[in-house]
């Protein structure tokens, strides 16, 4: 191989790569060794492939390892594989049609965001009905969830007297199952703002985002992802256990939120799910929220302490 | 027994219904999957979530696997793809709040440390600093041994712009990598 003067330093660095996994002939490599022994900068690029290339990998610790077996054994519940021998995988907007996932033909599309809005706003209800006013992020110290956990510290602003934000380590609400027993709906003069949303605090936004560039097809994907965000924040906390036993509860269930909150100085998991219509009626949504104030290691669910249902589209969510 | 089986084989038997070969396949090639998307992510959650949603989408599109490549490579490509199209949807999306002792980089080692450990801690710091185009695009050429046109498709840019990224994005890699507080790497490995 020649090495053009002018052309040299950008060749030279194309092949660096090349040259550390010894895929070069002897020929190129005298070449690039020639123009290394003049060109600092490429001296130090090789020293930044080396390094990239022989560093040893960075593995994950067991907890990583059994979230991410988890993560992914859960994503598969939804991925059917059926053999289609007859159609191009590269059909039907590039999912193989042989992989199809049972949530594809069910939600609407343009739904999620109306899911995170009513489900923000039942939520948000459920918890008034339940005589909790205050309800803030676990942890947070910014934005809403800053400003509600004020008001909650000072039992003013609509909380509840003594309540107070949790910590970190704080232990959980009351075990006593207070399950609403009559579908709440919130109708009319509810707007899906950001006041609204920050009773769910600085996750909330999240959400919102998430609902608008996410679709049902991503189920799988993110069933894991915000299991294993929550378990973050909950330190271990019964996350994928209730996210289990509310699917096992209502098969066809698809998860659609999570988030941390806090109910009567406690902390609450909350989760929303998706329950798509089976005939031509509008899909529905749940949400229920459980006390998970003990941090460690959660193998079992508790009773939920609520759940909140509707029709999506309810409550003028949009 | 899936441990003694090919890729190709437990591939197979992933679309012809069987979970616990998908699962093997995960458990051989998880670890690398996961490097990759730590090296170009930065952070650990971050990694975690591209590794999984990287096996999702093989085990989505497990039938377009051409096995022209080895599956191993199939699936790095992937790895590329998904972490990158993690990265960019994070651009508009804050995520759930991580364990901060999670999401950062491990701190810098101290006296004594093993000296493996130590160069791999010292490459995660100095590529977290870099800065985000220049990380990815070394990442995807240099770890990923992606061609310069799929990384200009994958990130939107022209071939020129890729090069020239790679260029200073390893240059500033050996810049932090050599930088006094941490020992820079050993010219053998």
């Amino acid at each position: 191989m020649t090495l053009h003067p002018e052309m040299a330093h950008e060749r030279c660095s194309e092949l660096l790569g090349p040259l550390v996994r010894g895929r070069l002939t002897p020929a190129d490599t005298a070449a690039v060794e020639g123009h290394l022994s003049g060109c600092a900068d490429c001296v130090r690029e090789l020293e930044a492939v080396s390094s990239l290339l022989g560093a040893p990998v960075e593995a994950m610790d067991d907890l990583e390892r059994t979230r991410l077996r988890a993560g992914i054994a859960g994503g598969l519940r939804h991925v059917v594989p059926v053999a289609d021998p007859y159609v191009h995988p590269d059909q039907d907007d590039g999912a193989p049609p042989n992989l199809r996932r049972a949530s594809r033909r069910r939600v609407q599309p343009g739904a999620w965001l109306g899911v995170a809005a009513a489900t923000l706003i039942l939520f948000a209800g459920a918890l008034t009905y339940l005589g909790a006013g205050g309800f803030v992020a676990g942890g947070s110290d910014q934005g809403g969830a800053g400003r509600s956990a004020q008001s909650t510290e000072g039992g003013a602003g609509g909380g509840i007297p003594g309540a107070r934000a949790p910590d970190a380590g704080e232990a959980g609400v009351s075990d006593r199952p207070q399950m609403t027993q009559k579908p709440l709906i919130v109708r009319g003069g509810t707007k899906f703002t950001e006041e609204a949303l920050s009773v769910l605090g600085r996750q909330a936004p999240s959400f919102r985002a998430f609902a608008g560039v996410h679709g049902p097809d991503d189920v799988p994907l993110l069933q894991g992802r915000y299991a294993r965000s929550l378990e973050r924040g909950l330190r271990g906390g019964p996350v994928e256990p209730c996210l289990d036993q509310a699917i096992e509860k209502r098969p066809g269930s698809l998860p659609a939120y999570g988030a941390l909150g806090a109910l009567r100085g406690g902390r609450v998991l909350v989760l929303g799910f998706v329950l798509p219509s089976t005939r031509s009626g509008a899909d529905r949504f749940e949400v229920t929220w459980w006390a998970v104030g003990d941090p460690g290691p959660a193998i079992r669910c508790p009773q939920p302490l609520g759940h909140a249902r509707g029709a999506i589209g309810d409550g003028e969510s949009r | 027994m899936p441990g003694e089986t090919t890729d190709e084989e437990l591939l197979d038997g992933w679309l012809q219904g069987r979970e616990d070969c998908f699962s093997e396949l995960v458990r051989r090639h998880e670890d690398r999957i996961f490097a990759l998307a730590l090296r170009m992510t930065g952070n650990r959650p971050d990694a975690l979530d591209a590794t999984q949603d990287t096996f999702l989408t093989a085990a989505r599109r497990a039938s377009s696997w051409r096995r022209e490549a080895s599956f191993g490579t199939w699936l790095y490509r992937i790895g590329i793809n998904a972490t990158h199209d993690l990265l960019r949807r994070k651009k508009g999306w804050e995520t759930l709040e991580a364990d901060p002792a999670e999401a950062a980089p491990a701190a810098p080692p101290e006296q004594g440390f093993d000296e493996s450990i130590a160069l791999q801690v010292d490459l995660a710091h100095a590529l977290a600093s870099l800065p985000p185009a220049y990380r990815e695009a070394v990442v995807m050429h240099d770890l990923g041994d992606l061609p310069y046109d799929a990384i200009a498709r994958l990130t939107g840019v022209g071939i020129g712009t890729v090069k020239s990224r790679i260029s200073r994005g390893r240059r500033r890699l050996a810049e932090l990598l050599e930088q006094p507080s941490t020992p820079g790497p050993s010219k053998d490995r």
